[in-house]
């Protein structure tokens, strides 16, 4: 798809200051394109990083193509821009090392990631690969509060966690897949038991 | 989460993730999520949730154990605190019991005879879903009507860093574990890392004596001599601490009970403290038992001025000032407080005497920090009695035996 034709998404550009003239320009997985201003990408100390090292000119931005975001798609790099150009100019917070993390989720974030558990944790893991340290907090924050005061079964159903039971039937279900003897070799050694032997061999 | 919504397959994120979830959970939360899968306790052992302290309660009443780290805190009774509001919260499968819980906004309760094991199991989930591994043991608290085998729950903390306080009590006579108690003290001591003790048995031991010619064998009170080697001791039963040991005394904190010391002893005390430049003492306190103290000979031939400090400070906040419980008790002032000042340093003391008990105060090591909420005290019940006996009965059962397999293979068990 050319520079031309690519849909471009609205990240906010009122917000962008008037003295940062810099607009880089991303490309999804799914080929859309977003502009970002060069103080939100500081958030991002990946592509913060990549930018650096491109030691782009405006004019590159301009004309260059726009730089490809492989393993995100258009509407999770959408949230992680808009997120980045609120937050722009924010210091990135430091790692105390002290637990549990006491996180606020300001309003603007709240309304962000009032998205589906799908996206959410697609989210997750833009702001992880993108290294946007702020954004992985609160949305980790979001997925962590989905356990405040749960039970154990409850938590199974928030988090889809399989039980036990399950895992091991999974285990054996791909070892199985893998070696078809196992199987077989299993079924003889129940028969053999269900016909009184109590040594299989 | 809306309830047609599909949940979050947090099993599916990245470790870096996943862990940064587990991060904003506190204490309860990752406790409950412990239970939800094997796979979930591994993630949860990777993620190295520190934890910052541990106080075990090995009590007859209501044994505890409490994990903090820097912003929560969790706590497992063995007993139902009283006037605590909690709710039904299910079955918990821990080693190979199966706890009905109930839960407060603290933790956990629930009821249990087997202390022993059922301590150990808390603490073995719990090390296996937290790091303990720079885990500073605050309080370790053993009432030893509960604890028959003390060598063997030692043993099981000699990995962590330190213990902060070894408190060894007795709330109702327990021969059998008086004698192991007694046997292995030098063992407990040389391998837990105290630096406060609170000893609130006695125990004796029999010495051969010449007398008249003849060697016969007198008992007499058991000697704790490595207690002298630590910063903090509280002795509720010290009448084997001497005169000498008083006059080379190299703690912090000493609260001696029972002591019988006596007034030209603590006379010389002071005499010796004068002359001494030694700036490690902060606190003495020696009760007398049987008589009461005389301070004319206490304070013969030397230079007392009434005391300073007592006109701002109405009590003093010596925050080892701990007996059976680990909640600091403040020293209140009587009236005739005096102060002394020795040449060598210009360190000044406050010198109390009531009627048994005499107080040697040169500095406040700090205040008493406020201590953090505490739990209801339980009201003891038909079924504690019960518990208690049954108690009684599982030990006298198992206790030989526990004690044949400490000495067996002393490292046994192994938490890390």
């Amino acid at each position: 798809m050319s520079v031309e034709n690519a849909p471009v998404v609205d990240v906010d550009e009122a917000a962008i200051p008037v003295e940062k003239k810099m607009y880089y320009r991303f490309e999804s997985n799914d080929k859309k394109e977003f502009r970002v201003s060069e103080l939100a990408i500081q958030q991002s100390e990946t592509l913060n990083r990549l930018v650096e090292a491109m030691g782009y000119t405006s004019e590159d931005v301009e004309n260059k193509p726009a730089i490809a975001i492989e393993n995100i798609d258009g509407k999770t790099l959408k949230l992680v821009f808009q997120w980045c150009e609120h937050h722009k100019g924010e210091a990135i917070p430091v790692d105390d090392g002290s637990v549990p993390k006491i996180v606020e989720i300001p309003e603007f974030d709240a309304k962000l990631m009032d998205i589906d558990n799908g996206l959410l944790f697609k989210l997750i893991w833009a702001a992880d690969y993108l290294n946007i340290v702020q954004l992985l907090n609160v949305s980790c924050k979001k997925v962590a509060n989905m356990a405040q005061g749960k039970t154990p079964a409850q938590l199974r159903r928030v988090y889809l966690l399989p039980s036990d039971e399950e895992d091991e039937a999974a285990k054996r279900a791909a070892q199985e897949a893998q070696d078809p003897r196992a199987r077989e070799v299993e079924e003889e050694f129940e028969e053999r038991k269900r016909q009184g032997g109590n040594s299989f061999f | 989460m809306d309830s047609d919504e599909p949940g979050l397959p947090i099993d599916k994120l990245r470790a870096v993730e996943l862990e940064r979830v587990f991060k904003h959970l506190d204490l309860i939360d990752i406790f409950e999520l412990s239970f939800t899968s094997k796979s979930i306790r591994g993630s949860l052992k990777e993620a190295n949730y520190i934890i910052k302290s541990l106080k075990v309660l090995y009590q007859s009443n209501m044994p505890t154990i409490e994990i903090q780290c820097a912003k929560s805190r969790f706590i497992w009774t063995f007993g139902y605190p009283h006037d605590l509001p909690m709710k039904y919260a299910g079955e918990y499968k821990i080693g190979r019991y199966t706890y009905k819980c109930q839960k407060s906004e603290y933790g956990f309760h629930t009821d249990h005879y087997d202390v022993e094991e059922g301590f150990l199991g808390v603490i073995i989930h719990l090390i296996s879903i937290f790091n303990f591994k720079n885990t500073v043991i605050t309080e370790l608290s053993i009432d030893l009507s509960v604890i028959e085998d003390i060598r063997t729950i030692c043993n099981h903390f000699k990995k962590f860093k330190k213990v902060e306080r070894l408190s060894i009590h007795q709330s109702f006579p327990n021969e059998i574990a008086a004698t192991n108690f007694n046997q292995n003290f030098n063992w407990i001591m040389s391998n837990l890392k105290i630096d406060e003790i609170y000893l609130g048995v006695d125990g004796v031991e029999n010495v051969i004596v010449q007398k008249n010619g003849k060697f016969v064998i007198r008992e007499v009170p058991k000697r704790y001599d490595e207690v002298l080697n630590i910063n903090h001791i509280c002795l509720n039963y010290s009448e084997w601490f001497s005169s000498k040991d008083l006059l080379s005394l190299g703690v912090k904190t000493a609260i001696l009970q029972n002591s019988p010391l006596t007034d030209e002893d603590l006379n010389s005390f002071i005499k010796t403290w004068l002359t001494s430049n030694s700036s490690k003492l902060n606190w003495l306190e020696v009760q007398v038992s049987g008589r009461y103290l005389n301070e004319n000979i206490i304070t013969k031939d030397l230079s007392l001025l009434p005391d300073t400090h007592s006109l701002m400070n109405t009590c003093c906040s010596c925050p080892f000032r701990k007996f059976d419980s680990p909640t600091p008790i403040p020293f209140i002032f009587p009236n005739n407080l005096k102060q002394i000042t020795r040449s060598t340093d210009s360190t000044t003391a406050t010198i109390s005497i009531t009627h048994d008990t005499f107080f040697f105060h040169i500095r406040d090591d700090g205040p008493i920090t406020p201590p953090n909420p505490t739990l209801p005290p339980r009201q003891l019940n038909e079924n504690d009695a019960n518990r208690r006996l049954e108690e009684r009965f599982r030990l006298a059962f198992r206790g030989r035996r526990l004690f044949q397999i400490a000495v067996d293979d002393e490292d046994n068990v192994n938490f890390f």
